[in-house]
């Protein structure tokens, strides 16, 4: 085993990656984690085998079209890779952990920051990396060797969008405070994910669903502009192996990460200091809390089930990282309730029962990430616990608290909807509910308790996370049916139905109060 | 209301190995009572399951008479735990925190408002009541657990290390608030491994050791019971338990 210098880059950085490596596998033996990488590697031969086949040695002929089809990929590639180092970067700014050993040891700022941003870089990179791997291995084995610089491209625009998102969050920092930061960056995060759907749902917003706009970039991509050579198409063109763009991108993107941690490690332990500092007067949250306090007083009227869901609310809309989870949920949700307004007022059946089951399907993920960390994230259990309240009456206040805010986000929109079709109001209601509250149970059936600091890193259950995908597409699929066919709509309901016995009777939750 | 705050017969609870053997006690009403021990004695997981929080393999609890296994809720209803660990949330205000306890315990709006404002008062956080406990001290944060165990004006108050993370001035209210609560009628129990607190605010000690209580008494029945004559509680509890002393 190499053993690096106590204190130099390559020591710190291992000892991080050692840790990130236990934190991800968790308290998964070696076994299982050789069979989950066994696992994958079989699936991607799998899924690379037919197309090292095709491949043959065929040559590829890079036209225009496809330098532009790359360059949007690798833009796409970039915001989600964005979205997901400026979540990071703004939660490293709070996130204790070793940052008090780390920062009160001699070692330097710029060291530090340089650890934590390859931190940041590495994940996406790896995702994109693994993602890409079954098309660029074939190619590679087939005749196009040269193409593994796509793993340089991916490296490079991980680097570019760790710089940019730590960037980001710095500069918010600086200019908004560190407790807004948390919130804004957050949402950022979150606008940023949700951009590529938003520009791909943007397209509907023309009456012929953007077909001209699509003929309009396919003449524009066929001009010079994305010729052999010209500028735009460099990024393309590094992705194939063109010796010159791969250069220019690698050398571009390790000078903006060099540069960044050069520039600002010394800010960064400034920020971090400041980000964890809590009692350093009134800070942005405090007067926000006392504008709230004053224009709401507290409340102590109201029975026990009030008080719960009330509590709730309160944790909900200041916890910032479930913001913006909600935030991503509800822009997928809200074109799709302004394009299903527009259906229905077009008498458009088909589209209108598209936009009904994609609905549902989005309703059930809001409900069950809202659900989750309701039920499962609780800070004082003991508290519950020993209050003369029934725990079934906590649970229920808290599946509640919950699905309220579903409630009201998605009414308008079954309002409009069943104005101009009844019919598919109706379906879209029954659907959109059973949606939520199927969600709703799932998170009850597997209840999961830890504090709310936890939740963060733990992510969410697998299984509930794959029973909600399958009930959302059994609903989904239900409202879908039941507008254009209603007869058919029985199966889908039935399988659902028959899920969620199943989850009933596998549910494993553990009660801690 | 006469007789025990908490009575005890029998109570058993095994882990991986025994933590609290066939343990009887009895908590006079109105008496700040000590529950004393070695770390792993079995203090914590005795007032655990006095508190509702873990049920006991074998043994009955009783507060007030009211039996802790055929009606929970109202026995939990006397009462109030407060453990070492505040029990809190960081993204609550005091004042939210307090109206969300009041909540649970079903208190008449009015009375809750008024009793919120004194106990924010006599904790000196009535300045920070709309400041977010995420920016709180650990000592603060004790006091609006406390605040919240304090609310309901329980008749039985469970404390477990109550002066954990606490800085002088903020112990002293507690123990004089102690005080004040037993001379209103209320039963304190706390358990403690400042003896000089236990010796001081104490009207009865017990002591516990591998799960069962091997000593219990006014502070000078345990001298006259031990032949220590006297001495301060720490030589006494040393000689309970057998400790071997430099």
């Amino acid at each position: 085993m190499i053993r690096f210098p106590p204190g130099s880059l390559p020591w710190l950085l291992a000892h991080e990656l050692k840790l990130s490596w236990r934190a991800a596998m968790g308290k998964r033996g070696a076994v299982r984690i050789a069979i989950i990488l066994g696992g994958a590697a079989v699936l991607a031969l799998l899924v690379s085998a037919p197309i090292a086949l095709s491949l043959g040695r065929r040559t590829v002929t890079v036209t225009p079209v496809l330098t532009a089809g790359l360059d949007i990929a690798l833009l796409v590639i970039f915001s989600l890779m964005l979205s997901q180092t400026l979540s990071g970067a703004v939660l490293a700014f709070y996130t204790r952990g070793d940052l008090d050993l780390l920062l009160s040891s001699p070692l330097s700022g710029r060291k530090v920051l340089a650890v934590r941003a390859i931190g940041l870089a590495l994940p996406p990179f790896l995702i994109y990396g693994a993602l890409a791997t079954p098309f660029l291995i074939p190619a590679a084995l087939t005749g196009h060797p040269a193409w593994l610089a796509a793993y340089v491209v991916l490296a490079s625009v991980a680097m570019l969008a760790t710089a940019t998102g730590i960037g980001l969050a710095m500069a918010l920092f600086a200019a908004i405070g560190p407790r807004a930061t948390r919130t804004v960056g957050q949402l950022l995060a979150a606008l940023v994910g949700a951009s590529v759907y938003l520009t791909f749902q943007a397209r509907n917003i023309f009456p012929d669903r953007g077909a001209s706009m699509l003929r309009g970039l396919i003449a524009f991509a066929s001009a010079k502009r994305f010729g052999p050579g010209a500028p735009l198409a460099w990024p393309a063109e590094a992705i194939v192996g063109k010796p010159l763009p791969l250069l220019i991108a690698a050398a571009l993107a390790g000078l903006v990460f060099v540069a960044l941690i050069a520039g600002l490690g010394r800010r960064f332990i400034a920020d971090a200091g400041v980000g964890a500092g809590t009692d350093s007067g009134p800070t942005f949250a405090t007067r926000r809390s006392r504008r709230l306090s004053s224009a709401a007083p507290a409340n102590f009227a109201g029975s026990p089930f009030d008080a719960i869901a009330r509590k709730e609310w309160r944790l909900l809309l200041r916890d910032p990282t479930l913001l913006s989870q909600v935030l991503l949920r509800l822009l997928y949700m809200l074109p799709i309730g302004f394009f299903i307004f527009r259906d229905a007022s077009l008498h458009d059946a088909t589209r209108v029962a598209r936009g009904a089951g994609a609905l549902t399907f989005f309703v059930g993920q809001l409900a069950g990430s809202l659900a989750w960390i309701a039920i499962s994230a609780e800070d004082a259990p003991e508290l519950i616990a020993c209050s003369p309240i029934a725990a079934g009456a906590v649970r229920r206040a808290k599946l509640a608290a919950a699905l309220t805010p579903v409630a009201v986000l998605v009414a308008p929109m079954l309002v409009a909807l069943a104005w101009l079709s009844p019919w598919a109001g109706l379906v879209a209601t029954v659907a959109t509910a059973l949606s939520a509250v199927s969600a709703g149970l799932l998170n009850l059936w597997f209840e999961k308790p830890a504090p709310r600091s936890a939740f963060r890193r733990r992510g969410g259950s697998v299984v509930v996370s794959l029973a909600e995908l399958a009930l959302g597409v059994c609903w989904a699929l239900a409202a879908a049916l039941a507008i254009l066919a209603p007869a058919w709509s029985l199966a889908p309901i039935g399988v659902g139905l028959a899920l969620l016995a199943l989850f009933r009777a596998i549910g494993d939750p553990q009660r801690l109060y | 209301m006469g007789g025990y705050a908490l009575e005890v017969k029998g109570l058993r609870k095994v882990f991986t190995k025994i933590a609290v053997n066939d343990l009887n006690l009895k908590v006079p009403s109105g008496a700040l009572y000590a529950l004393l021990g070695p770390n792993g004695a079995g203090k914590t997981t005795t007032l655990r399951m006095a508190v509702g929080l873990l049920t006991p393999d074998a043994g009955e609890i009783a507060v007030y008479g009211v039996d802790m296994k055929t009606d929970p809720q109202a026995a939990k209803r006397l009462m109030a735990w407060a453990p070492d660990e505040p029990l809190i949330y960081d993204k609550l205000t005091p004042m939210e925190y307090l109206e969300f306890v009041a909540g649970l315990w079903t208190l008449p709006a009015a009375a809750a408002r008024t009793e919120a404002e004194l106990l924010l008062r006599d904790f000196d956080l009535w300045d920070r009541r709309n400041d977010r406990c995420e920016e709180f001290s650990r000592g603060m944060k004790q006091k609006v657990a406390l605040a919240g165990a304090l609310i309901h004006d329980p008749q039985l108050l469970i404390l477990d290390e109550p002066l954990t993370g606490l800085d002088a001035g903020a112990a002293r209210q507690v123990k004089d608030m102690l005080q004040a609560r037993t001379k209103r009628g209320a039963t304190v129990i706390l358990t403690t491994h400042i003896l000089e607190v236990a010796e001081r605010l104490a009207d009865r000690i017990g002591v516990i050791q591998a799960g069962q209580l091997v000593a219990e008494g006014t502070m000078e029945e345990l001298r006259t019971q031990f032949g220590a004559e006297g001495r301060t509680l720490e030589d006494v509890f040393l000689r309970i338990v057998g400790a071997e002393v430099a």
